[in-house]
């Protein structure tokens, strides 16, 4: 029972982020284990206000500790362009609601927005904003994760290029790769119907 | 947020008051925080290792509190377990919390919410 109830603590030490775990998980079993030599003192209801106590708490603390790596792993050209991706985001996904999901109500709202005459230059300028986004977007999250460091060695000129990525800028690059890909497929279908 | 020094309008959250107060008088690991917080509040307060330890991640970061070489609790020493204590900027922290929260107290006392509390009762 003591070691499959370790075994079990090990398991919900997954729902924290690598890092954390890596750093603390040995002392958070070890501080369970004598939470758990204490709890056996009161029997098994000891052990189950122990588990209910432990369980509630690696739900809310795992929560935030990932929200929390995530905000640190957050630079600010990653918040960029993020922000940059929105807009085109929210087109694709009125796109997505008219020809995936059938539903109209998004898109009869778009259209006449888009249709507004007296809107025609913000519409323009939107409609460039969107194509162009995502690949500033791309560069934005892409460029800061390379570091070129030149330098010299023995009198010889040495550059090197060192790469540092996070799971954050990694998402923001797809996320831009697939907008990309969605923007140009809805313009060849725009441009190329089937007569 | 980064708190580099004491700020009297922002209070600190009651589990890092408790983990700062815990290291106050001496070095502890882990189970020792949570036993002193257990006993010093009559185990009202029982803190899973969940909330220490993300509370013990974000100080380090902060710079309140570092890892201790010295091991002062031979009964329960393990080579294993790491032991944290204050640094100067955690101690100006939890100073700076603990005057907020007294003149908390010495608000409450004039306008006669709480009697004079004697450390007896205490």
């Amino acid at each position: 029972m003591p070691r499959d109830s370790l075994r079990l603590y090990r398991w919900l030490l997954m729902a924290y982020p690598s890092d954390f775990r890596r750093e603390y998980g040995a002392e958070m079993i070890q501080v369970f284990g004598d939470l758990r030599q204490d709890a056996q003192t009161d029997g098994r209801v000891g052990l189950i206000a122990l588990w209910a106590r432990v369980a509630a708490d690696t739900v809310i603390t795992a929560t935030l500790q990932r929200s929390y790596q995530m905000t640190r792993k957050l630079t600010s050209s990653t918040l960029a362009a993020a922000v940059l991706l929105l807009p085109t985001l929210i087109f694709l996904l009125i796109m997505f609601t008219r020809f995936v999901l059938g539903l109209e109500g998004p898109y009869n709202a778009w259209e006449r927005f888009y249709m507004n005459p007296g809107l025609s230059a913000l519409n323009w300028a939107l409609e460039r904003f969107m194509v162009l986004a995502p690949f500033g977007a791309l560069a934005l999250a892409a460029l800061p994760i390379t570091h070129l460091q030149v330098g010299r060695e023995d009198g010889a000129l040495v550059a090197s290029v060192s790469v540092k990525v996070s799971s954050v800028t990694i998402g923001v690059i797809l996320v831009a790769l697939l907008m990309i890909a969605a923007i140009m497929g809805y313009g060849f279908v725009e441009n190329f119907k089937p007569v | 947020m980064k708190h580099e020094t004491p700020d009297p309008h922002n209070p600190l959250t009651p589990a890092a008051f408790h983990i700062l107060l815990a290291l106050a008088d001496q070095e502890r690991h882990g189970y020792g925080i949570i036993r002193e917080i257990e006993q010093r509040t009559g185990g009202q307060l029982r803190m899973a290792p969940g909330t220490l330890y993300g509370a013990i991640s974000r100080m380090r970061d902060d710079g309140w509190i570092e890892e201790a070489d010295e091991r002062p609790d031979p009964p329960l020493d393990d080579q294993r377990r790491r032991y944290y204590r204050l640094t100067e900027l955690g101690r100006r922290i939890a100073t700076a919390e603990a005057q907020r929260l007294a003149s908390l107290v010495e608000s409450a006392l004039a306008k006669r919410l709480i009697g004079p509390v004697s450390h007896a009762e205490a």
